[in-house]
């Protein structure tokens, strides 16, 4: 979403699919955003060009001939640790768990939509050359994933980029981060942060808060770091530094 | 098969392997023909065995019989080893015959008028007729003793008694005199038994007897009324003598001696036969009637002429023919005497007409002899024996006292029996005396009317009679406690060994075993004593005939005679033997031959002994060795186990049963045989009998190896008769059962039910015999049986109802629990259960097809999401790219969209098949729905903003929890949202209402429709259905159904209303507590 510029300039990414068209247009995107991108065919393929080649960043499908994408992942996550966002037909829940279970960083089903897609690539790859730099031990400072509150600057960066939120937001941001995992109601949130009566809330804390999860998250319809708890409220899932979800 | 083995292998060298071959055959050929040699022989030998067996077994057995019957007797004979047990018995049965004699004695008095009644009246008198004027009717009066009774034998009863006697008329003189007349002329000859003297008078003369008006006549109808025999009076030398001398009853010779040379009686016996070819003739028949005629009444006073006292009786038996004295009849009567007489051989019969004379009657009732006429008892008459003879018995004599005393009578009461009066009647005239001895033949012939004129010669002249009046070796005397004597009982004794059978009085009964004499035997069971006394050297040699032949000597004397059998306490019986066995009978042939065979008696009991050890090792071998013919190791089956083991069980049953009743039946025979061989026919029943023993040793060994044999080999315990029966019963029965109409089974069951109610009603209405007990019985049974099979039918409804219960509450795999019901339940159970197989078939079939179809869409749209993907990534390609056509950039939007729809529509396709095939989990908590709405509209606040959509929410502010999946009931929001801000009209407001009662939270959402819903509110939930038909932007037309689905699986109720362009959708859930 955000144009990194020549951050991404030299960066690998292997796009694996065995339908060409899908690699081709992939490509396309990933080369306009200025990235390299060598291709694969099937998990074998995609293995050999990753032990010969120094990839940053595999984008892989699961159903392909030869070697299927979970297996490859499984090989990879032998010896490497870069990003690995799966792209596959299979939107069940349990198919998407079984690929982040085996290490798979990001879970993309068909068909996606391509700026979706790059915006996790680059999320994924700032997380990848940031990880380990991520400032801690300041006690105003709220770190989850990649979400980063800095309170006494009033800042909050996603993966290192700063996002720009109203101060009601940014209040409800706060209240969630200081409260990892804590579910609150959408009455208890205004309570807290209008510090008033909550007769009359009407829709206007799930306003806002849809309205964060549109800054921070890549796909606000399946958050990452607000969860909607449907008929009971909202809550920030702890999400630890070495895995992206 | 070695044949083919032959062609298949071309051997190189043919010659010796056909030889090897062919040695192998003839080896297993050879072993083949052993084996069945072998079996052959097996076989052979053990029909062999069992043939010899029955022989030895038969052999053994009777051989044992034989030995046991000497031993008997051999007891018997030794005095010290008499067998009292035997004795017993014996006595035991003869008392029994005796109680069972029916001897009627009809005792009539006549008495003077004034005298006493005497001992007659001691006697148990029936009737009493007296008459005590002139003009009274002779008066029966009864007076029997409730004690006495009629006779067994007798049809007439008490009152037909007195009938008959009071049938008589009386018809009075002028001097006064009764007569009584015979009007009646149908006598029963059994009636006859218990009349009077008077009426036999009546009837044998064809007169009246006179009564003088004086004088009564006392009637007793007695049954083995006491009386004595006493024969103390007699003179014992006399009596010896008589004893000794008169031998009525044997050969021409005796009567030649007893007659001693009596001139004229040889001249008229030539006479006879000269007769016999005069008569023929037809010439001098009226000269040669009359010598015949003399010399019946030449013998008729023969004999007793003295007879004066009661006190002393003495016997002058003088045989002479100077007294004979010829009584003259008249022409007439003479001519009517030869009309009856025909002659055969040496024998005069004398035929019933010839009936004047007062001592040769006709008796009714007779045998069919001789061409003579059946029914009557024919006198005969022969002079050379010069006796008369009955036919009743064959050729029974008539005992000659009765002969004698009649004509005494006759003579002494000088009756005049020639003379008939002017009524034809015969009179009697002459005085009655007072004490008057009067025999005559009586009605049944084995009993005699006696009139009492003197007790003592009678019982003389029984005892006699039963001693001598029989040559044989068998004797018996009965001793009368009331009589006095000395040596009676000694006298008989004298002549032989005796046992003495008396009858205890109750004082002796109580005394019980005091008695001294055969004290042993004595106990309280017997009323009768017999005691066997040693001191004559001889015990009772009852040898080994019957005793029931015994019993039938005694018993036939005595029925010969008027011997009263009724034994009173302290009389007593002896019975003897000859001991020098002086006659040739029975028993001296038995003691001759016992005699002859009693020294093979040891032998013989080595020879059994040797024959059952034979016997039971062959039986031992046999079964060891049966079944074992061929191989040792293997039981063999011959064609007899095939049969039913029943057959088997049958033929051993029988044999013994029939082995041990034959033994008992015959053993007397197989004893008469071996020992009292002389019965020629006896041979045959021996034979007979040996050879049936034999079979049944075959039967009985045959069947007992065959069930040895299944023993070994226990399947053919299975052949059975009852087992083949009661499974084709049972099968049957349900075969018939299953296929009959239930209707009409009922129908027969209510009808035989019924029939067998009435039956069993009817019978014990009858009231008499068994039959009440039978119906009773059939009652019971057939309730038992009604009870059981309503037991058994409800017993089979009642599992019916466990099924169908379990079946009902959704158990489709019911089983059928455990239990016989009847035939129609079964089948009914059965139906069941293959019902819910095929209702859990189809019902699983039908889950397995939505799975494969849910299954079926999720595959296909994976296929069709990766070109989805190329196309919506090219399209998007081409949107970037720098087009100037506007046409083009309208191409492409359309192309955006569509595949954009394309996207939706395949996501929404899998959600439906996935709801629809119920194959999502629902993850249901407690939630609260005012939450969810909040949340709900905060996701689409901007979306309807974009179409001026204004929302009116009125969601209560207490929480509305229920029970729901999250998820899911968001998406269903979701969807509605997405509903409202498809469809409804811009610049709108669209109203949310959320609020609860008690139970129930209810959701509405309300808008208005910008387009005309021209389609009913129920297909608006069906899939792939929109409001609009013509609108195809987008959407998929699945979200209200998936909606209503979602809602559904939560317990919810979805409804939509359409009015106008009014949508409204509610939803309904229930709610929970916090």
């Amino acid at each position: 979403m955000q144009n990194t510029g020549d951050k991404t300039m030299g960066m690998k990414i292997l796009v694996c699919d065995d339908d060409k068209e899908i690699v081709e247009a992939i490509s396309i995107y990933l080369q306009q955003e200025e990235y390299t991108v060598l291709r694969a065919y099937d998990g074998i393929e995609a293995l050999n060009i990753l032990q010969n080649e120094e990839v940053h960043l595999l984008i892989i499908d699961v159903m392909m001939p030869n070697m299927d994408g979970i297996h490859a992942v499984m090989e990879l996550r032998k010896e490497s640790n870069i990003p690995v966002i799966i792209l596959s037909a299979k939107s069940e829940d349990t198919d998407k768990i079984m690929g982040l279970t085996i290490g798979a960083d990001d879970y993309v089903t068909k068909p996606f939509n391509p700026l979706e897609l790059i915006a996790r690539v680059k999320a994924q790859l700032r997380r990848y050359s940031k990880l380990g730099s991520i400032p801690t031990a300041n006690k105003d400072v709220y770190v989850n994933g990649g979400l980063v509150l800095e309170d006494d600057k009033k800042l909050v960066t996603l993966d290192g980029e700063p996002v720009k939120f109203t101060p009601t937001e940014y209040k409800i941001v706060r209240l969630l981060m200081q409260n990892l995992g804590i579910v609150f109601s959408s009455s208890q949130i205004y309570e807290k942060i209008w510090e008033g009566d909550s007769y009359a809330t009407e829709n206007i804390v799930s306003v806002h808060i849809r309205r964060i999860r549109e800054k921070i998250e890549i796909n606000p319809k399946e958050p990452k770091y607000i969860k909607v708890m449907w008929g009971v409220g909202y809550k920030m899932d702890v999400i630890p530094p070495t895995q992206n979800l | 098969m070695t044949k083919s083995r032959e062609h298949q292998e071309p051997n190189p060298e043919p010659d010796k392997n056909s030889e090897m071959d062919s040695e192998r055959v003839r080896d297993q050929k050879q072993v083949t023909e052993d084996r069945q040699d072998r079996r052959k022989r097996g076989v052979a030998g053990g029909v062999l065995r069992v043939l010899v067996i029955g022989l030895t077994g038969m052999a053994a057995g009777v051989l044992a019989v034989f030995v046991i019957c000497m031993i008997r007797r051999y007891g018997i004979k030794d005095l010290n080893k008499r067998d009292y047990l035997e004795t017993s018995r014996f006595a035991d049965s003869m008392m029994e015959q005796i109680a069972e004699l029916n001897i009627w004695l009809g005792v009539a008095q006549i008495y003077e008028s004034g005298e006493d009644g005497g001992s007659i009246a001691s006697m148990d008198s029936l009737v009493e007729i007296s008459r005590a004027s002139d003009s009274d009717v002779v008066s029966l009066e009864s007076d029997l003793k409730p004690g006495i009774q009629l006779s067994q034998s007798s049809s007439l009863t008490y009152d037909q008694f007195v009938n008959n006697i009071s049938s008589y008329n009386y018809e009075t003189d002028e001097n006064g005199n009764i007569y009584l007349i015979d009007n009646s002329k149908e006598y029963n000859a059994n009636w006859y038994s218990s009349i009077l003297l008077s009426d036999y008078q009546l009837r044998s003369s064809n007169s009246f007897i006179e009564i003088p008006s004086s004088a009564y006549i006392e009637l007793a109808y007695q049954m083995m009324e006491p009386n004595a025999v006493a024969v103390s009076s007699l003179d014992d030398e006399a009596l010896k003598e008589a004893l000794i001398s008169r031998h009525y009853h044997s050969s021409l010779s005796r009567v030649e001696d007893y007659l001693n040379g009596n001139a004229s009686f040889y001249e008229s016996y030539d006479s006879v036969r000269d007769l016999e070819e005069d008569m023929e003739s037809d010439a001098g028949m009226m000269e040669d009637t009359t010598s015949l005629n003399a010399i019946s009444m030449t013998e008729a006073t023969t004999s007793m002429n003295t007879m004066s006292t009661t006190e002393a009786v003495s016997i002058e038996v003088t045989v002479s023919t100077d007294d004979i004295s010829v009584k003259e009849y008249d022409d007439e009567i003479l001519n009517q005497i030869l009309a009856d007489v025909r002659i055969y051989d040496d024998y005069l019969y004398i035929d019933n007409k010839f009936s004047s004379d007062a001592y040769i009657t006709t008796i009714s009732g007779a045998n069919e002899i001789l061409g003579f006429d059946p029914g009557e008892m024919t006198l005969v008459y022969s002079p050379i024996e010069n006796k008369f003879y009955s036919s009743y018995y064959g050729w029974y004599m008539i005992p000659d006292e009765i002969y004698y005393l009649s004509r005494y009578i006759a003579s002494d009461l000088n009756m005049n029996l020639g003379g008939a009066d002017n009524n034809g009647k015969y009179e009697i005239s002459g005085e009655i005396p007072g004490e008057a001895l009067f025999w005559l033949p009586f009605a049944d012939s084995n009993s005699l009317l006696r009139v009492k004129l003197g007790e003592n010669y009678t019982d003389y002249l029984q005892a006699e009679r039963n001693l001598n009046n029989r040559q044989q070796n068998f004797l018996y005397y009965l001793e009368r406690s009331d009589k006095e004597y000395d040596n009676g009982a000694e006298d008989i004794a004298s002549l032989g060994a005796y046992m003495i059978i008396t009858k205890l009085s109750a004082d002796d009964l109580e005394a019980g075993m005091n008695d001294d004499q055969g004290s042993e035997n004595a106990s309280p069971y017997y009323t009768y004593k017999f005691s066997v006394d040693d001191q004559y050297g001889y015990g009772i040699q009852m040898i080994n005939f019957d005793n029931s032949y015994l019993i039938n000597r005694i018993t036939r004397d005595w029925t010969n005679s008027s011997f009263n059998m009724n034994m009173e306490e302290g009389d007593r019986l002896f019975l003897a033997i000859r001991p020098d066995y002086s006659y040739y009978d029975e028993f001296s042939l038995g003691f001759e031959q016992f005699n002859m065979y009693y020294k093979y008696m040891i032998p013989a009991c080595v020879l059994v002994i040797l024959l059952l050890a034979a016997t039971v090792v062959l039986v031992l071998i046999s079964i060891k060795r049966t079944g074992c013919s061929g191989d040792s190791d293997k039981n063999e089956i011959y064609f007899l186990d095939r049969w039913p083991i029943e057959v088997m069980w049958l033929a051993v049953f029988t044999s013994l049963f029939f082995m041990v009743v034959f033994l008992i039946l015959t053993r007397n025979q197989i004893y008469q045989y071996m020992v009292v061989g002389w019965v020629r026919s006896n041979l045959i029943v021996f034979l007979a009998t040996c050879g049936f023993y034999y079979l049944m040793v075959l039967l009985g060994m045959t069947g007992f190896l065959s069930l040895i044999r299944r023993l070994r080999v226990k399947e053919y315990q299975k052949i059975s008769i009852f087992r083949m029966l009661g499974g084709r019963l049972r099968s049957g029965l349900r075969v018939i059962a299953g296929q009959r109409n239930l209707v009409a089974q009922t129908v027969e069951l209510y009808l035989g039910y019924w029939l067998l109610l009435i039956i069993s009603i009817f019978m014990i209405l009858a009231l008499t015999g068994i039959w009440p007990f039978l119906g009773l019985f059939l009652f019971v049974l057939l309730h038992i049986g009604m009870l059981i099979l309503s037991i058994r039918k409800a017993k089979g409804e009642q599992m019916i109802r466990t099924v169908t219960e379990e079946l009902a509450a959704g158990n489709l795999e019911v089983e059928v629990p455990k239990g016989r019901p009847l035939e129609v339940e079964r089948q009914i159970l059965e139906n069941i259960e293959h019902l819910g197989d095929g209702l859990h078939t189809a019902l699983e079939q039908s889950i397995y097809d939505e799975r494969m179809k849910a299954e079926l869409i999720t595959n296909v749209s994976h296929d069709i999401k990766t070109p989805l993907t190329s196309i919506i990534n090219y399209v998007d390609l081409l949107k970037r790219e720098d087009i100037e056509n506007e046409e083009v950039r309208h191409y492409i939007e359309v192309l955006d969209q569509k595949s954009r729809r394309l996207k939706q529509l395949t996501e929404d396709l899998v959600e439906v098949s996935k709801i629809s095939s119920g194959n999502i989990e629902l993850e249901c908590m407690p939630i609260d729905l005012g939450e969810l709405v909040r949340q709900s509209v905060g996701e689409f606040q901007d979306k309807f903003e974009e179409h001026k959509l204004q929302i009116v929410d009125n969601i209560a502010e207490e929480p509305c929890m229920i029970f729901a999946d999250g998820r899911r009931t968001y998406r269903v929001m979701d969807n509605l949202m997405q509903n409202v801000y498809k469809y409804a009209m811009p610049n709108t407001r669209v109203y949310i209402d959320l609020m609860h009662s008690e139970e129930t939270v209810i959701f509405s959402i309300k808008n208005i429709s910008q387009a005309e819903l021209n389609i009913d509110a129920r297909e608006l939930m069906e899939r792939f259905i929109r409001g609009d038909q013509s609108r195809s932007t987008e959407g998929s037309g699945l979200g209200l159904s998936i909606a209503k689905d979602l809602v559904h699986m939560q317990n919810g109720a979805f409804d939509i209303l359409l009015d106008g362009d009014l949508f409204k959708v509610t939803i309904m859930f229930p709610m929970v507590s916090q």
